[in-house]
């Protein structure tokens, strides 16, 4: 069939930004104009995860940034996006739009108004300060995400349960969360992702001092370290990957693009 | 119960606006007169326009393809999401590689005696079209396109397209008249929230973009972190234009959704 | 000529392990109503996307008006199908909607609006051109999806359970519509039921289809007094069959010697009572037996009876019902023409 071979183009044509990525990560001299490195080596690595190249610390700092940002945003996110996801209320659209925005105005148009505020707070050059601002594209993509899955939500169930005698903390733990576990774990992981992802929010509130994977493989990109580059570049994408590995058979229907942009 | 999450985004989100208004103050005749702004928001708005139109060109046939499913689709579809998970800085670098006048092509042009030396490339990255952070953008949101429109055409509750066909509508234009329309109000949504992104974003035109023009957000930042602090009212002044095309975005989507 | 000639079809959806169609053969006579009747999931609405060129058969061939379909793109078969439903495209008004086969064919836009006038005054909905079909009641849009097919003049007309969407008071109406407009226009139609009595009420001709199979195809009153099998006499409501002998006319089995249809066949069999072949009082193949339970069914009345070794279902009308409580002896007899023989 001609058309899925065209679908077979363009899916390697995505895939093909991610194998010079890789090879550069164990290349040796590999100059102009040789197609393929004339060597392999592990020193991308050794180095990536030596005590210079700082990649260890920048690691742990941006799994603490996106892990604490993800906790807080499911905390106050779920709820909101039961709210949306399953009801009508005085205020809605305006709920809807305020959620929206963060999504749609790109980061720099807040976060240089935030940055003076946050310095006359104490907040730059801080883990809280870089997790608070983190919350800015993070909060709103977990509310969209569990509005959905609430929205695929039979409330009936739960109408169900109370008839049948169960309190309001009963229902909630025997009827809603069984219901919504495995959207509430997808929010979260994706969450993680678009947290992980920020550079410009991290940038800006960090002031530097706060330095998080995405910092440092930039720095190491203009700075001509290809290798290096590439190899942070390979650490950096696995866990996306395996993310989507493990939960590309719970995206499904309608609505499921949301879930997925980090 | 949606009283936290609010507050907290409006607050964050209302601050930044506020103080960047407040402190933009007295800088708006510089920056709205000055060639440099105006140079950035039209290349900011080029690499918007040319990123979503190229990605939905590819994405929506894609999604068509899904949609009828052939051999290998699973396979397919896992690796086509892919990138939805990798970070746009990983995405740029692998354009950088690819399509750099030392990258894989030019090494390959050079095999293929179609070149004698990088400089003979084509410049495709630091260019003054900006293709290499188009090529990344459309790397990035071809899958994010695909899925929407994938999932707006399972949404469609019956079968439309083949009542179009039976009444004398070719495949093509039971697309046309049909499938679009039904499908457009989430491909829009997906569109607005694509330029938006690929507008407004820092970190691609700043590693792939030439040095003049930059793009209005590679401007805004470099103006905030100019030694001269006289500039950071005009950062403000930048940035906040480009809350404005945002905001002009936002309220087209709200009014798709309603509809 | 448009007859319509199915032959050997079968199809099996991936990743299904039996077909949904599996060796259907199914001729249409030309210009008439053909219902293709049978129970949900029994394959019904996929032989009509396989006649209308949505679906492509794994086997067999389907032929219009002669010519073989195997390739031809559903655009240019002529086939036109109204889904369950309407299926109206939402984003057009009624106008646009009934338009849109002759916009594909290229007509100039006044002669459409001409067309489209016409043949919604026919459905009886002049003047509704502009409403958009969320603003139309179910009834409206069935029409509606009717005249956008009818204004193509299709050589076929396949009608995908036209009716089961619509208030029960609101069917009648819309039968009566259907069965005119087909006879009017001489279209070779095809329409699918799981309805029993719409089938009856509207057919031609009844094919009855039991998990991708036509079982048996002939005049409803046909069908239904002669079923060809258990399967076919079970979706016709009977529901004693007592298993015995048959031999010239006659029925060997716990009733008794029962006379049965000369035309009959002989040999081990089972016989098929309906419940409402069996009347009250004596008469031809006279039977007694003790009432065990009475249902009454807004307007008539349905009596379990205990006739020997045998439970009979019995219905009456409320009249004649009167005094038969349960526990109380009965008289019944079950004339012949009502009875029939099967394997």
């Amino acid at each position: 069939m001609r058309r899925a071979g065209l679908l077979w183009a363009v899916v390697a044509g995505l895939i093909l930004p991610l194998i010079p990525l890789a090879l550069w990560s164990v290349a040796r001299g590999w100059r102009f104009p040789d197609v393929l490195p004339p060597d392999f080596s592990m020193v991308p690595f050794h180095y990536v995860f030596g005590p210079v190249s700082g990649v260890l610390p920048a690691l742990w700092t941006t799994v603490l940034v996106a892990g604490v940002t993800t906790l807080l945003s499911l905390l106050i996110g779920v709820p909101a996006g039961r709210a949306l996801g399953m009801h009508q209320f005085w205020g809605r659209g305006v709920v809807e739009a305020i959620v929206l925005a963060p999504i749609v105005v790109p980061g720099i148009a807040v976060v240089l108004g935030l940055h003076g505020v946050f310095i006359g707070l104490g907040l730059t050059n801080t883990i809280a300060g870089v997790v608070l601002v983190h919350l800015i594209p993070v909060l709103p993509y977990v509310i969209l995400v569990m509005a959905g899955v609430f929205a695929n939500f039979d409330s009936g169930l739960e109408d169900q349960a109370r008839s049948l005698g169960a309190t309001g903390w009963q229902v909630m733990w025997h009827v809603t969360r069984p219901g919504v576990a495995g959207g509430v774990i997808v929010a979260g992981l994706f969450a993680f992702l678009v947290s992980t992802g920020q550079y410009i929010l991290t940038l800006v509130i960090g002031g530097g001092r706060v330095e998080t994977l995405p910092l440092l493989l930039f720095s190491f990109a203009s700075a001509g370290r290809n290798d290096i580059a590439g190899a942070i570049g390979v650490i950096y994408v696995l866990p996306g990957v395996l993310i989507l590995l493990w939960t590309a058979r719970r995206i499904t229907g309608r609505g499921a693009a949301w879930m997925v942009r980090p | 119960m949606a009283g936290p999450a609010v507050i907290v985004i409006a607050a964050l989100f209302g601050v930044g606006l506020v103080a960047g208004i407040l402190r933009s103050w007295g800088a708006w005749g510089d920056v709205l007169t000055s060639a440099r702004v105006w140079a950035g928001l039209a290349i900011s708005l080029w690499i918007g326009l040319a990123s979503t139109v190229m990605a939905t060109v590819i994405a929506v046939p894609a999604a068509l393809v899904f949609r009828a499913g052939f051999r290998g689709r699973g396979i397919a579809l896992f690796l086509f999401q892919i990138n939805l998970t990798v970070p746009h800085l990983v995405g740029a670098l692998g354009v950088l590689y690819l399509f750099a006048q030392s990258g894989s092509f030019a090494r390959l042009a050079y095999h293929a005696h179609l070149i004698t030396g990088p400089a003979e490339f084509p410049a495709l990255v630091f260019d003054p079209g900006a293709v290499g952070i188009i090529l990344t953008y459309v790397w990035k949101e071809v899958p994010f396109l695909g899925l929407v429109t994938l999932a707006a055409l399972q949404g469609l509750d019956s079968d439309h397209e083949g009542a179009a066909r039976t009444l004398g509508a070719t495949r093509a234009r039971a697309f046309w008249h049909v499938t679009l329309p039904l499908i457009w109000p989430a491909l829009a949504r997906g569109m607005i929230i694509v330029f938006a992104f690929t507008f407004g974003a820092y970190e691609v035109p700043a590693l792939l973009g030439q040095t003049y023009p930059q793009a209005l957000p590679v401007l805004a930042w470099r103006s905030y972190t100019d030694v001269d602090l006289a500039a950071r009212p005009a950062a403000m002044a930048m940035a906040l234009l480009i809350a404005g095309v945002s905001f002009a975005l936002i309220a087209l989507y709200m009014r798709l959704g309603r509809r | 000529m448009t007859a319509v000639n199915v032959a050997g079809v079968m199809v099996t959806y991936p990743g299904a392990d039996r077909p949904v169609l599996d060796g259907v053969d199914l001729d249409l006579a030309d210009g008439g109503l053909t219902v293709l009747l049978g129970p949900s999931g029994c394959g019904k609405s996929t032989l009509l996307r396989v006649i209308a060129g949505l679906i492509a058969p794994d086997a067999g061939d389907v032929c219009i008006g002669g010519a073989s379909m195997r390739g031809v793109l559903p655009e240019r078969r002529g086939a036109v199908m109204v889904a369950q439903g309407g299926l109206l495209f939402p984003h057009m008004t009624v106008a646009e909607n009934v338009g849109f086969g002759l916009r594909m064919r290229g007509m100039a836009q006044g002669a459409v609006a001409a067309a489209v006038d016409a043949v919604l005054a026919q459905v009886q909905l002049a003047g509704f051109g502009a409403r958009r079909p969320a603003a139309l009641s179910g009834g409206q849009a069935q029409r509606v999806a009717l005249a956008r097919a009818l204004v193509v003049r299709p050589r076929v007309l396949l009608l995908d359970e036209p009716l089961s969407s619509l208030d029960a008071h609101l069917r009648r109406d819309m039968r009566d519509l259907i069965r005119g407009l087909q006879r009017d226009s001489g279209i070779t139609t095809l329409l699918v039921t799981h309805d029993l009595i719409e089938a009856t009420a509207m057919a031609d001709r009844l094919a009855l289809m039991l998990d991708g199979r036509i079982r048996q195809v002939g005049a409803p009153e046909a069908v239904y007094a002669r079923p060809v099998d258990r399967d076919v006499a079970r979706f016709f409501g009977a529901v004693t069959f007592v298993p015995g002998r048959a031999h010239g006319g006659v029925f060997d089995c716990a009733l008794g010697q029962i006379r049965v249809p000369d035309d009959a066949r002989d040999g081990p069999g089972a016989l098929v009572i309906r419940a409402d072949a069996v009347q009250m009082g004596a008469g031809e193949n006279a039977l007694t037996g003790v009432v065990r339970a009475r249902v009454f069914l807004a307007g008539q009345v349905r009596l379990d009876v205990q006739a020997g070794a045998v439970s009979l279902q019995v219905m009456l009308s409320l009249h004649q019902a009167a005094g038969m409580e349960v526990g109380a002896s009965v008289a019944l007899h079950v004339p012949r023409d009502g009875l029939w023989v099967v394997d």
